[in-house]
């Protein structure tokens, strides 16, 4: 059983209203990004309709990479996201090098591994202190949990710039990296700036460690799913990479990469703009950290495994509320992971391998932070890009996202209307969705019938 | 309290692939076209928050410029204006809400140096308002003008102050 750190301002929850037909109703408000709205209708003690509309960027994206040349293809689709362009990146070269028939050798493999855990820490670092951990504590954001709370904040601010040094010694850049290409790098970093890295994740891992068990005791809400998990797997390592991987599931799902598109699709959902990805063969499915955790868990790191065994918690997957303590565990483990590819880092080793042009077509899949992000590129002769299709997680979540919200309803139509709003957003925030939002995004018109 | 005394930072913010979305790219690199005192430092950033709270730590003046959507209707055709904030010491409604959900961005970090107690001396915000975000767009006549006039105010603010 979890315990509670320190209580900080609480929401005052209104009585519940009663229970006749309820509608709980988000408008989008206008943002840079795009929309987000959820709507959820009740009546009685049924939930009648969960609708959630997530706007999806990608597909600007492939219409933009068509008539381009494929080395464009990770610099273009790295600015689909700004928190993860690294997995954009390396589905694309993964992807690409698929058709082109290139196998780049380890050493430029383990350094692509390092760079998309640099990645990692950083995504999941910034979405455990600063997007969901105040939702578990009862603050409205994370400025006012900083203030009852400074050096926890402190600590996950100092974890996520570790992680952006990883990302900017090997990417090049912390935002938009430049240093990727099709074939492997443009360059490798001095030892000296690699050394001075190492010092620093050394610290890092302590603090994901300190982070593990600080968010294992954050209490948390009670909510028992039934999901299809679909990550990679690879003989050997925590999936991440897509080399040498399948997709797996836990309902007997073991195909290639490539088969992607016959086992998966696309279908128009009438009341969102967005795509939902389904199995064909069995409907919504769940891709990110529990997906992994639940598939490949023996596969993270001694020390990693090691906490998990010290902890006074038991991760439950079916709650996708303990997700939250999944993403600080692959923090650790990202950490750790880096930190042992580097202890054998060459600077003189290879930068990258030839590439040639042909008419061809590539599939790529890697674990993006959020779980797989899917690519596919049609090739001609002359090297530029006839086709693409990007399939992010976010889109592949929704459905579990709303089937979570109608799981979620349901228990807790004794709450109020801002309580129960508050809940859905911490339940939405369980699978760190790209949608656009505000530290409260679902605007809430109660409607009573 | 900064590292460097009389250092300046000018920290454009912004995404060049969405329309006017890039303002505050086009003001830094506007900027590193002119000849600036050697005690200021121009940026691009898309707002990572880290990035800017070290900035923050690191400098005793810093001028963030980022382009702004304001809720209410805006016309393309009226000029685009330029809001000016000391972001220490005013509330700037504007950046009341957050644009993403996975992302924290400067309202953000202001608020964070604030609570955290590791401000820079001076901190102002320079808002251009933009017209349009939408994707793979170039920005408009009315907020390149902005640029151009925010860069100018810019470089006769940190030449005042040499």
């Amino acid at each position: 059983m979890s315990k509670t750190p320190g209580i900080g301002k609480r929401r005052n929850a209104k009585k519940s209203p009663s229970l006749k037909t309820r509608t709980i109703k988000v408008d989008y408000l206008a943002r840079v990004e795009g929309e987000g709205a959820l709507y959820i209708k009740t009546q009685g003690r049924e939930v009648k309709d969960v609708q959630l509309k997530i706007f999806e960027p990608p597909r600007f994206f492939e219409a933009f990479l068509r008539g381009r040349q494929f080395m464009e293809a990770p610099d273009v689709t790295s600015r689909i996201c700004g928190i993860c362009p690294i997995a954009y990146q390396m589905s694309a070269v993964s992807a690409l090098e698929n058709a082109l028939g290139v196998r780049v050798p380890e050493s430029i493999e383990n350094l692509r591994r390092v760079l998309y855990c640099g990645e990692w820490v950083e995504s999941h670092t910034l979405h455990i202190y600063m997007l969901h951990a105040p939702d578990f504590l009862g603050y409205e954001d994370a400025i006012r949990m900083a203030k009852d709370h400074p050096k926890i904040v402190e600590q996950g601010l100092q974890l996520k710039k570790w992680g952006n040094e990883i990302v900017k010694t090997f990417g090049g850049r912390e935002v938009h990296p430049i240093n990727v290409k099709v074939g492997g790098f443009y360059a490798l970093p001095k030892r000296s700036d690699v050394e001075a890295l190492v010092e620093n994740l050394k610290r890092a891992r302590d603090l994901a460690e300190a982070t593990i068990r600080w968010v294992s005791r954050l209490p948390m809400p009670e909510l028992t799913m039934d999901y299809e998990f679909v990550a990679l797997h690879h003989p050997s390592e925590y999936p991440m990479l897509g080399t040498d991987s399948r997709l797996i599931s836990n309902r007997g799902l073991d195909i290639a990469v490539n088969e992607f598109e016959d086992h998966f699709e696309e279908i128009h959902v009438a009341h969102t703009n967005a795509l939902h990805s389904v199995l064909k063969a069995r409907g919504e499915y769940a891709v990110g950290p529990m997906a992994r955790f639940h598939l490949s868990r023996s596969q993270l790191t001694p020390r990693t495994l090691e906490i998990i065994g010290e902890l006074d918690f038991e991760i439950v997957v079916r709650n996708p509320f303990h997700s939250i303590v999944v993403r600080a565990i692959e923090v650790h483990h990202a950490v750790d992971k880096a930190l042992s590819l580097l202890g054998s880092y060459d600077p003189n080793g290879v930068t990258s391998v030839n590439v040639g042009e042909t008419d061809a077509v590539g599939y790529g899949c890697t674990e993006a932070p959020r779980g797989i992000l899917y690519h596919r590129y049609a090739l001609a002769a002359d090297g530029t890009i006839r086709e693409a299709q990007i399939i992010p997680p976010t889109s592949q979540n929704q459905k579990t996202i709303e089937s979570d919200l109608r799981g979620l309803v349901a228990r807790n139509l004794h709450l109020g209307q801002e309580e129960l709003t508050h809940r859905c957003e911490q339940a939405i925030r369980n699978y760190d969705p790209c949608i656009s939002c505000a530290t409260h995004f679902l605007k809430v018109r109660v409607e009573s019938v | 309290m900064s590292e460097h005394s009389g250092s300046v930072a000018v920290i454009g913010i912004g995404n060049l692939l969405r329309g006017d979305d890039g303002a505050g790219i086009l003001v830094a690199r506007t900027l590193r076209g002119m000849t600036v005192p050697h005690n200021v430092t121009v940026f691009e950033s898309n707002g990572d928050v880290t990035q800017l709270l070290d900035c923050f730590a690191r400098f005793q003046t810093v001028h963030l410029v980022d382009a702004v959507q304001l809720e209410s209707a805006v016309s393309r055709n009226e000029p685009a204006r330029i809001f000016e904030y000391d972001a220490l010491r005013e509330e700037i409604p504007m950046l009341e809400k957050a644009a993403s959900s996975h992302v924290l961005g400067i309202s953000q970090a202001i608020a964070l140096t604030r609570m955290l107690g590791k401000p820079p001396s001076t901190l102002k915000l320079w808002g251009i308002e933009g017209k349009s975000f939408d994707l793979g767009t170039e920005p408009t006549p009315q907020v390149l003008q902005c640029v151009k006039k925010v860069a100018e105010i810019l470089f006769k603010d940190i030449n005042r102050h040499c």
